[in-house]
């Protein structure tokens, strides 16, 4: 990875900055979105490469090792943690990223991990925050179904202290996106993108989800009172249809125009097709005979 | 609250939805928005779309949902087996056959038992019942419709353009939430975040809760209650973010601005009184570089 982000130097000139660098930025980019190798969110989607190729240049790496690693996750962009340890590896201002690690058992509640690199400019030290498993259950990463946190603990202490990292010393090689890891540790188990993201909204999700519960129990909504008035009326029962006998002898009977057009009306209601034709051969025949 | 400023709990439909070129609401604002002219020729013209089956429907499946013991009390289902309603012949005729006397006694029970109420066809009213169904089989929705007031109306005066202000909230529950129920084809995020762009919810939002902020509630939440008009009848509560926020608010103060104004000068104009020079979208000239 560390490879990836040394030998392809960024583009010198973003593909953003001016109209004849976006020309040339989707020539390329149409050449990269037609190809197989690349990863399925890129593939033949041009805005998706063309946002890769800027990221790339922002972070000075290739563009191919961006789409590798910056993955679309429920809809949010998000890095490989791998990738953005190797983007702080690469980039030149710090030392390598290193994790202090406190306990043996990453099982245990008293295990912490941090991330440290040293500015190579000012000598400084530059020292993540820890990362707890006090933490860990507080922000309720390790309760989401399939959670990595439960079997492999101790790899996702260094990707998340090595993100806090980065976010705190080197925002600009993030770009404030998050890892792959924490996206999903963060996307709460609700369908698609419809999770509340503020606090305040969970919330409210909480009160409605608590009331709509009571509700259910204590106030049933589909068990009226007894003595309640019926959710509708019955609406009253629709005659039986005519039988073509019954239609037969009320054209025959018909004495009067308005009779026989009364009849006529039945025909329609015999079922069988058969019978309504001979009914209203009877009618057409009887027709002129009461005018 | 100033006396103009009011909350009314049982103010009547139709003293509500009468409309008015001195009055603002929403959909007189979105109307706006797309020009003056358009207001004007709805505002004066309620009559045009007062009563279409679409609305209709809108109105039994939003009782259904908000007020089902009104529902059972306001409307009546026709059955599919229903007989025709009996000709002017059969009514007319002096010796009626069996089966017509039949046909007229079943109309006649029916119209006695549909007097005052509105008539759903079964299908309509399966359709509505099982939406609300589906509203209060959800996990949070259903909790929406605990408590709360239904159908309030809130009255206003604009601080910024002197407006007569006018809003209608389906269930309003003082301190906690306005909500809004929308039928639509497709209630996912992506689906209703398309049908909010193009139908302006946004702008209502920011009139609603316009609305309520001068009638002396400061209650923070707009919650719009989606749910499909086609089976598996799926519903999802929506509250928009920040930015939708913002684009309401935006929508509505330049909507406002133009009511506002077109009442003090009495003129209601199209889109434009000058000639204006025609540009085309983007996406027409990728045909011309295709073609090339």
């Amino acid at each position: 990875m560390n490879m990836l982000v040394q030998q392809h130097p960024a583009p010198e000139v973003s593909p953003f900055n001016d109209g004849e660098a976006f020309k040339t930025a989707q020539r390329v980019g149409t050449a990269m979105a037609s190809s197989t190798i690349v990863p399925k969110d890129y593939q033949n989607n041009l805005p998706n490469v063309l946002i890769a190729m800027e990221v790339a240049h922002r972070i000075g790496a290739s563009p191919m090792a961006v789409m590798q690693s910056l993955h679309i996750i429920q809809g949010r962009p998000s890095w490989s943690a791998s990738f953005l340890i190797a983007t702080v590896n690469a980039c030149g201002r710090f030392s390598p990223l290193r994790f202090e690690v406190e306990g043996d058992d990453p099982e245990a509640d008293s295990y912490r991990v941090r991330a440290v690199a040293k500015d190579k400019d000012s000598d400084e030290q530059c020292v993540g925050p820890w990362i707890t498993w006090k933490m860990v259950k507080a922000e309720g990463w390790s309760k989401k179904n399939g959670s990595k946190w439960l079997t492999m603990p101790a790899l996702m202490f260094m990707y998340r202290a090595a993100a806090f990292w980065t976010r705190v010393y080197a925002p600009e090689l993030s770009l404030g996106i998050h890892t792959e890891d924490e996206v999903q540790d963060i996307t709460a188990n609700y369908v698609g993108s419809a999770a509340p993201k503020t606090a305040a909204l969970v919330d409210l999700n909480d009160t409605l989800r608590e009331r709509a519960a009571k509700a259910t129990t204590v106030e049933p909504v589909a068990e009226p009172a007894e003595d309640a008035a019926p959710a509708m009326p019955d609406p009253p029962k629709a005659p039986a249809a005519p039988s073509a006998q019954e239609v037969h002898d009320a054209l025959t009977k018909a004495k009067t125009s308005d009779e026989l057009d009364e009849a006529g009306d039945l025909i329609r209601s015999v079922p069988d097709e058969e019978a309504r034709k001979s009914l209203l051969a009877l009618y057409g025949k009887r027709k002129p005979e009461v005018k | 609250m100033t006396p103009t400023n009011l909350i009314i709990l049982d103010e009547a439909p139709e003293d509500y939805y009468v409309r008015r070129l001195d009055e603002a609401n929403a959909s007189g604002l979105k109307q706006m928005l797309r020009s003056p002219a358009h207001f004007k020729h709805w505002a004066e013209n309620p009559d045009d779309d007062k009563s279409s089956p679409a609305l209709d429907f809108g109105r039994a499946f939003h009782c259904a949902t908000l007020e089902p013991d009104v529902f059972a009390t306001t409307y009546v289902v026709l059955p599919d087996d229903a007989p025709q309603r009996p000709t002017v012949a059969m009514l007319n005729a002096a010796k009626p056959s069996d089966s017509s006397r039949e046909r007229i006694a079943w109309w006649e029970r029916f119209n006695a038992d549909a007097v005052g109420k509105l008539i759903l066809s079964a299908a309509d009213y399966d359709r509505a019942q099982r939406m609300a169904d589906s509203i209060r089989s959800h996990p949070v929705a259903a909790g929406l419709l605990v408590g709360g007031d239904r159908e309030v109306t809130f009255r206003w005066q604009d601080d910024d353009t002197g407006l007569a202000c006018k809003a209608r909230a389906d269930l309003y529950l003082p301190g906690e939430y306005l909500m809004d129920v929308k039928s639509c084809r497709d209630a996912s995020h992506e689906g209703f975040a398309r049908a909010v762009a193009s139908y302006s919810y946004d702008l209502q939002q920011a009139h609603y809760l316009s609305g309520i902020r001068h009638c002396g509630d400061s209650i923070r939440w707009f919650v719009f209650l989606a749910i499909e008009s086609e089976a598996p009848f799926v519903c999802q509560p929506h509250v928009l973010d920040v930015q939708a926020e913002q684009r309401g608010e935006s929508l509505r103060a330049k909507a406002m601005r133009r009511q506002a104004e077109c009442l003090q000068s009495g003129r209601w104009p199209g889109y434009s009184d000058q000639l204006n020079e025609l540009s085309l979208p983007a996406w027409a000239y990728y045909q011309l570089e295709d073609a090339a």
